[in-house]
């Protein structure tokens, strides 16, 4: 690997804050990370993390007011908080597209599904009506879907099928930068296991980067090369796929493995993490997760910690671990 | 590849398609159109002068019979002659007005449901302030004010229907702008005024015709009352509402004076409803 990789993204102290009737929602509290292109990183956190609050920040889709977001944004060196909003619908669906969480409510249920594709195909490429519908069957086969069932309204469609379709949508002007929103979390799971295959095999074809945003440790093991573990709006912890993975660090990450039934030992009792995130109004002045956390000390209750370097990438942030 | 071809329609053709399947439709579209043709040649069937306004005091209040189809009134005039004459009046006015109102009240309600805040906040006032003022009222007060013609009547009505479409738009606009399809939408680059036109009122549409419809009823009957203080269409000159007012004095023994006239408008307004439900059946993909 050389030095000078080439970053798809670059997130740099992202805070995103929600003014509503004078109390202050910390949504997003200094999200640092990088993407490398053709890489993908995983976000993995509870409901209410910040995961899809991210997300729409790299499309700059935070509504505002209320929301108030800070930080730096680079999308392939760019700054995205300069550019106007033209330059920037430009960029959405184009450079940067999204899945989203929900496939039965995303799509607009008064336009076929090869016109929806279409649509963004024409938004962002020179090409006539009749050549836009042309390759949106194409994506549509694409994606396992018959091109000629593209008359078709959604509603005809079932669960996993209009997840695909609205994989084709944001894969239709070939992104550099896909994220995704727990693409497979309304899907039964073999869908699940065939949609995520997908994502994989067209990820590899058009060579580009993802953001995977799910609470499915097992997806993430599936398809990510990095992961973020996202709480009360911080990455605590950050590292390579085997870092996470196999030398755990901190107590929040050990928590969710513990969630995990455990398919070897049937007997043994699933460990959840007491206890419930923190109210993003009254973050608490220390750690973020130290009312939830066994080993809490002192230290942890009044002042927060950063992340530190424990070993290659691998990046804790916890009292507990030191420096090296 | 033909078959594709065939089925890639475009979307009058589509909605047609399935609006034929509707009876109830197709007959309400049938009476509406037949009403039409009547209004437009109504100057082919009847001579304005001598079967409409022309009085002939032989025949004064004539049962139904072959010559006179629907009968005479106190004048001796042909009712038939005068209701599809009448037609003219009581259809281009109120379509006139309720178009107008309709255009204007879905684009204040686009705008205001779909950008909310202050300018959501004006146009509401607005509507609300119009709201308050009663139909009839406010149309006698801008007749009496600007003088009694088709344009200011049209104006009149028009102006006192905006308020109900503009509340009814912003209401559907709302509940769409928080839902998902539009986020997505807004996710792959589209302009907000693609959003609004191709993505949030194609999902608006069906209260709207209802409404339309609704509309178009209340305001024939809001000419009607305005023709019978004077301050709609002008006598001679027939009027569906002015038929009904003035044959109240002979409704005992001529009562055919009062049903015909209102047969007409019953009609019209039960076909009208007929291809508005079947109209919004057709435009929504999930009832097919």
């Amino acid at each position: 690997m050389s030095e000078e990789k080439a970053y798809a993204l670059e997130i740099e102290n992202l805070k995103v804050e929600y003014h509503v009737d004078k109390e202050v929602v910390h949504a997003l509290n200094g999200i640092s990370f990088k993407l490398a292109k053709g890489e993908t990183i995983g976000l993995v956190g509870e409901t209410g993390a910040g995961k899809t609050t991210t997300g729409l920040s790299v499309l700059r889709l935070i509504p505002s007011p209320p929301g108030v977001v800070s930080g730096t944004i680079k999308v392939q060196g760019e700054d995205i908080g300069t550019l106007s909003e033209k330059q920037m619908e430009s960029i959405r669906g184009n450079v940067v597209s999204m899945i989203f969480q929900d496939p039965m409510t995303s799509l607009n249920p008064t336009k076929t599904v090869e016109n929806q594709i279409a649509e963004v195909i024409r938004l962002h490429e020179k090409c006539g009506k009749k050549e836009s519908v042309e390759k949106a069957r194409t994506m549509l086969e694409m994606v396992g879907i018959p091109g000629d069932r593209g008359v078709e309204f959604p509603h005809q469609f079932s669960g996993g099928m209009k997840q695909r379709v609205v994989i084709a949508m944001a894969l239709a002007c070939s992104p550099e930068i896909l994220i995704a929103d727990e693409p497979t979390t309304a899907l039964d799971v073999t869908i699940q296991a065939q949609v995520l295959d997908m994502i994989r095999d067209l990820k590899k074809q058009y060579n580009m980067s993802m953001i995977m945003i799910t609470h499915d440790l097992g997806i993430v093991a599936e398809i990510c090369d990095t992961v973020a573990i996202v709480y009360a709006g911080q990455i605590v912890e950050y590292g390579t796929l085997e870092d996470i993975f196999n030398s755990t660090a901190h107590p929040y990450t050990v928590g969710l493995f513990g969630s995990l039934p455990n398919m070897d030992d049937r007997t043994q009792r699933l460990k959840p993490i007491p206890g419930l995130m923190p109210d993003p109004t009254k973050l608490p002045q220390g750690c973020t997760f130290c009312p939830r956390c066994p080993h809490a000390t002192e230290k942890c209750r009044t002042e927060r910690p950063t992340l530190v370097n424990i070993g290659g990438e691998h990046q804790v942030a916890c009292h507990l671990f030191k420096e090296g | 590849m033909e078959n594709s071809d065939f089925r890639q329609r475009s979307m009058f053709a589509e909605t047609w398609k399935r609006l034929k399947k509707n009876k109830g439709a197709m007959i309400g579209l049938v009476i509406v159109v037949i009403l039409f043709l009547l209004a437009l040649f109504a100057g082919v069937i009847f001579d304005y002068d001598t079967d409409v306004i022309g009085q002939n005091y032989n025949e004064l209040l004539q049962e139904p019979s072959w010559k006179h189809p629907f009968g005479t009134d106190e004048m001796g005039r042909d009712l038939l002659a005068r209701i599809i004459y009448g037609s003219r009046a009581s259809l281009f006015i109120s379509f006139a007005a309720v178009c107008l109102a309709a255009v204007v009240g879905c684009f204040f309600g686009a705008i205001s449901g779909y950008f909310g805040g202050a300018v959501d906040s004006i146009i509401m006032r607005v509507t609300d302030m119009l709201l308050a003022i009663p139909e009839t009222l406010f149309a006698i007060t801008l007749v009496a004010a600007l003088g009694t013609s088709t344009f200011t009547l049209i104006i009149a009505l028009a102006i006192s229907n905006i308020p109900i479409f503009c509340r009814l738009l912003r209401s559907s606009v709302m509940t769409q702008r928080g839902s998902e399809h539009i986020e997505a939408a807004r996710a792959i680059g589209a302009k907000t005024s693609t959003i609004i036109m191709d993505h949030i009122l194609p999902n608006c549409i069906a209260p709207v015709l209802v409404q339309f419809t609704l509309s178009i009823a209340v305001t024939i009957l809001t000419i009607s009352g305005l023709s019978f203080l004077g301050l709609g269409v002008a006598p001679p000159k027939p009027e569906w509402g002015a038929l009904l007012s003035s044959s109240r004095s002979y409704m005992r023994e001529h009562t055919y004076l009062t049903i015909f006239p209102g047969l007409a408008i019953m009609t019209t307004i039960l076909s009208l409803n007929l291809l508005g439900d079947g109209l919004r059946d057709a435009l929504d993909p999930r009832l097919r």
